[in-house]
């Protein structure tokens, strides 16, 4: 299984799946205007790994997502929830970002994945 | 409040800018992603150079602006669509506006979600944001109606509406979000 490794860019996240050490990594921003296009092949992704046991853990760092973003988000967690792997998510915000902390508590209110919330400096 | 529809033809400043407002960066034409692209560089750069704008501000700003230009993008398809950045020295706030073409079923629609969102109290604005983004159901780009939602939410339901009378059977409607300074 090859990896995925994208650069960010202005408006989209940098992405660092990685099939041997079993992380999924999103950082940067991801606000695309169509954001199903970009998601689809991370979804796929998250789904070939996730069809074999074993411990994932999902890194998000977004300084900002738009609301496409954040419905593409709840997929990959959904996928990633509904399979048998043992997986965590890390929910990185920045310190005095009371949004994107919010935001990291209404996913992990939906999302039945153990989550944690890590404060980062600004 | 809604207003009601006005008699006169409306132009750029009546439908986007309150009296006493200094506009910052106002755009008025098709919305294409290049389009987005250059208007969101300009309002980030602006932003970052600007000393009296802290960096949760500055993130509520630019999240609003992602999301009204996006919006213009996915439903405009004429020149007739604008989109204002700017800032009352009076009220200590900023404000972002959109204005677009709509007819007139599109208009209830968005007149009615609008009521709606600003009859619920914060905390039941969450939960319904929670509750659609747990919805499977999704627009062609994505968002399956949560931009409103986020808007208010961003400015603790400080949005407004107008819809003011364009050509044929089309509707202006302009959607302007106000942002007060964040209190440490």
């Amino acid at each position: 299984m090859d990896n995925i490794l994208i650069p960010g860019t202005s408006k989209t996240p940098e992405v660092s799946f990685i099939a041997e050490a079993r992380t999924l990594s999103l950082s940067g921003r991801s606000i695309p205007e169509n954001s199903i296009n970009f998601y689809a092949s991370l979804i796929t992704w998250a789904d070939t790994l996730c069809s074999s046991e074993g411990v994932v853990e999902v890194n998000i760092n977004l300084e900002y997502f738009n609301t496409s973003s954040s419905k593409c988000l709840m997929d990959l967690l959904k996928r990633i929830e509904s399979s048998n792997v043992e997986a965590h998510v890390n929910w990185y915000y920045e310190e005095d970002d009371e949004d994107m902390l919010e935001a990291g508590e209404d996913y992990d209110a939906i999302i039945d994945l153990p989550f944690k919330l890590i404060i980062t400096e600004g | 409040m809604y207003s009601e529809i006005k008699s006169q033809p409306p132009t750029l400043s009546q439908c986007a800018v309150a009296q006493g407002d200094v506009v910052i960066f106002s755009y008025k034409g098709s919305f294409k992603e290049q389009t987005s692209s250059h208007i969101l560089n300009w309002i980030e750069r602006y932003l970052n150079s600007n000393p009296t704008v802290t960096r949760p501000e500055s993130k509520k700003i630019f999240k609003v602006a992602v999301e009204l230009i996006q919006n213009l993008i996915h439903h405009s398809s004429t020149s007739d669509s604008s989109f204002v950045f700017s800032k009352s020295e009076s009220e200590n706030r900023f404000s972002l506006s959109s204005t677009n073409l709509v007819d007139t079923k599109q208009s209830n629609q968005l007149v009615s979600a609008l009521c709606a969102i600003k009859a619920i109290s914060e905390k039941e604005l969450r939960l319904l944001k929670k509750s659609v983004m747990e919805n499977e159901n999704r627009s062609d780009h994505g968002g399956g109606g949560m931009g409103l939602l986020e808007l208010a939410k961003l400015s603790n339901c400080n949005i407004e509406s107008e819809l003011l009378p364009a050509h044929q059977d089309k509707l202006l409607f302009c959607l302007t979000v106000h942002l007060k300074p964040i209190q440490a």
